[in-house]
């Protein structure tokens, strides 16, 4: 049996680790290319939007690769919009064209149905070891998250910014090799170590502005273009609202975290919306706005996936939002037609709109 | 001798060219690209030449969709996207304008400037209609030259509602309104109006738009545009004079504040040299991105359209 896991960014690595703690044989995904959307594209319906897309094609990348399993991550957080979606709809569209494989689930389900579940796969599993495998890989998904962020506010201050992308590759690297917990703090310090080599000039004055959008369309570097990237390398700090953890944290039911921690987004956001349309919709606007608020962030940038609807309804509120603090906005539809230099006018104009 | 700057907006439809120096504009063109963008800018730096024998560039700035390419063709000194630099250029001639309203070839944008700098813009997302490239060939469609297409909508008596959703909904909308029997320019009238009503409800959508407005691009040029507009705002509309290059002069007006120390600039003779394009794929991964290889003569440019930097 051989696992394998869609990319979302660099979550998978997080996910690769859990499995290897259960004692499966894992197989890396390959990477995202233009083969992977057109496959997808031309597979689903075509109304469906873009990550349905990416998903459908990487699917068959995996089990080209070798993969006769799939895990992937079902939600019970009670906003999730496509995520279970994002399985059924592509392993019936696989199955037509004649791919056939297993699949494992982790979340969306009590502990003891999962527990069930994951038995199947991994016989002799007690629920005391299946809690402490799915806290390591949160874990795990928090130091991936913590590198992403590091790279990123490091990044508008290096001199060298291609030294910023080796450092991320290395440091990926060692937090995948790290299968322990004392391990992972190990690689953490390493890889502080070697940021300390990167020549950076701390007295420039990079603008902070925020990257909000849909799940996957923040997640996925491919499909947002490296967005973070492009932005760093032109002074500016990208933060983001949504991180992987925080949904399995909220919706998993694992360990001390419950929902309260996040009550904070539902009081910042009530101005604005007060239910939830779904996946992160509500948390970005809460994010948003308390970043707002302690005047943390100076522009918006909002990225969503053309034909989806909970997004477009949430550009309008982010307009309203931009306007309510007098900070500039840029939306950004993408779909599967968009070309990199529609992308690129828009922020490089951005930029230049927020140096003024 | 004066220090004089160059603008170059190579757009999808038009290659625009300024020159700029301290006293003002000296020159602006405007020419149809029709598909062979090099050669085009060619033939305008031949009537730069021409017209201005001892000019002396200090500076390039080179915008519009096809900037990286032209950037290395000429040896830009500065490169910029097309919304700072019409910005730049109507702020120069409309000091206290606050919205543009610029429909080019293939794109639309709303720009909001304030006290001369620019507070907030938008451009077409996802779909092109209303843009110069859709009014051309509806154009040719109704057998009309593109620049007579405004004075005919101006001779409308009747307005005609068309849908301007979408460019090919327009499309049979207008034929269908055509086998109705409504007359031409009504026809075209109605078309005007919907491409301004397509333009403020999807481009300008929520914005505010407050006077004065400047509306610039080629499709400026087309006087039913402009009365559509003045009917639907209620508002005066300007039209600059030098409307269809407002780019490349805002591109000009950029590199002359850049306070450019020495140019990179290769001068008016490459209007003589040969340049080719040739494009290849690259096989070595699946991407397969598709690289533009530039040579001049037998010397290599650049290369451009790589996604992992392999070709830089």
């Amino acid at each position: 049996m051989k696992v394998s896991f869609y990319h979302l960014g660099n979550s998978w690595i997080a996910f690769k680790g859990m499995v290897k703690k259960l004692g499966l044989e894992t197989v890396d995904p390959p990477k995202i290319t233009r083969k992977t959307l057109e496959f997808g594209v031309k597979h689903s319906p075509e109304s469906a939007c873009e990550p349905f897309k990416y998903i459908l094609g990487e699917y068959r990348d995996l089990l080209e690769a070798g993969a006769d399993t799939i895990f992937y991550m079902e939600s019970s957080a009670e906003e999730a919009c496509r995520i279970p979606q994002y399985m059924t709809g592509p392993k019936t569209i696989l199955g037509r064209l004649g791919y056939k494989f297993d699949t494992i689930a982790w979340g969306g389900k009590e502990q003891k149905e999962l527990l069930e579940d994951f038995r199947k796969v991994s016989p002799g599993l007690t629920m005391f070891k299946f809690k402490l495998v799915q806290l390591f890989g949160i874990i795990k998904l928090h130091y991936i998250e913590w590198l992403e962020d590091f790279v990123n506010q490091l990044r508008p201050y290096a001199i060298d910014k291609e030294k910023c992308n080796e450092l991320m590759k290395t440091g990926l690297d060692l937090i995948d090799k790290a299968q322990s917990i004392p391990n992972l703090i190990k690689a953490k310090r390493k890889i502080k170590k070697l940021a300390r080599q990167i020549k950076s000039d701390r007295t420039r004055k990079p603008i902070p502005i925020l990257v909000v959008g849909d799940l996957f369309r923040i997640l996925e570097h491919e499909a947002n273009q490296h967005i973070f990237e492009k932005l760093g390398n032109v002074g500016i700090m990208p933060y983001r609202s949504f991180y992987l953890s925080h949904y399995y944290r909220k919706g998993g039911k694992i360990g001390p975290w419950g929902k309260k921690s996040f009550k904070y987004r539902r009081k910042f956001a009530s101005r604005y919306i007060n239910s939830t349309m779904a996946f992160g919709t509500l948390e970005a606007v809460g994010d948003t706005v308390r970043a707002l608020k302690k005047n943390k962030v100076k522009g918006i940038i909002h990225l969503y996936n053309f034909t989806c609807m909970p997004e477009i309804v949430n550009s309008v509120i982010f307009k309203k939002i931009a306007k309510d603090f007098d900070v500039p906005l840029l939306s950004l539809v993408s779909g599967e037609h968009e070309t990199v230099a529609h992308q690129d006018t828009r922020i490089e104009a951005f930029v230049d709109l927020l140096k003024k | 001798m004066n220090r004089a700057y160059l603008g170059v907006d190579l757009g999808s439809v038009s290659c625009n060219i300024a020159v700029v120096d301290d006293k003002g504009v000296v020159y602006a063109s405007y020419a149809r690209v029709q598909g062979r963008p090099i050669e085009t800018l060619q033939e305008e730096f031949k009537k730069i030449k021409k017209q201005l024998p001892n000019l002396s560039i200090s500076g390039v700035c080179c915008t519009g969709s096809a900037r990286f390419l032209v950037a290395n063709i000429v040896g830009a000194d500065v490169i910029k996207n097309e919304i700072t630099s019409h910005a730049t250029g109507t702020v120069h001639f409309v000091p206290d304008v606050r919205t543009i309203l610029e429909i080019g070839g293939q794109d639309s944008k709303i720009i909001l400037v304030k006290d001369g700098s620019v507070v907030d813009f938008a451009m077409n997302t996802v779909c092109a209609a209303g843009t110069g490239s859709f009014l051309d060939q509806q154009a040719v469609r109704l057998g009309l030259e593109t620049e007579k297409f405004g004075d005919e909508a101006l001779r409308s008596q009747k307005d005609v509602t068309i849908r301007g959703r979408c460019g090919i909904f327009a499309e049979s909308d207008i034929i269908n309104k055509q086998i109705m029997g409504h007359k031409r320019e009504d026809i075209i009238n109605g078309l005007c109006r919907a491409l301004v009503r397509n333009y403020l409800n999807n481009v300008a959508k929520g914005k505010k738009i407050q006077e004065p407005v400047v509306l610039q691009g080629g499709v400026a040029a087309n006087k039913g545009i402009k009365k559509a507009f003045e009917d639907i705002l209620k508002m005066n509309i300007i039209v600059p004079q030098h409307y269809n290059v407002m780019g490349a002069i805002g591109a000009a007006l950029i590199a002359k504040n850049n306070r450019i120390q020495e140019t990179k600039f290769r001068g008016l003779d490459i209007a003589g040299k040969e340049f080719k394009v040739d494009s290849f794929e690259c096989k070595d991964c699946p991407n397969r991105c598709e690289i533009v290889k530039l040579s001049e003569e037998d010397k290599h440019v650049a290369y451009l359209g790589s996604k992992c930097g392999k070709y830089e």
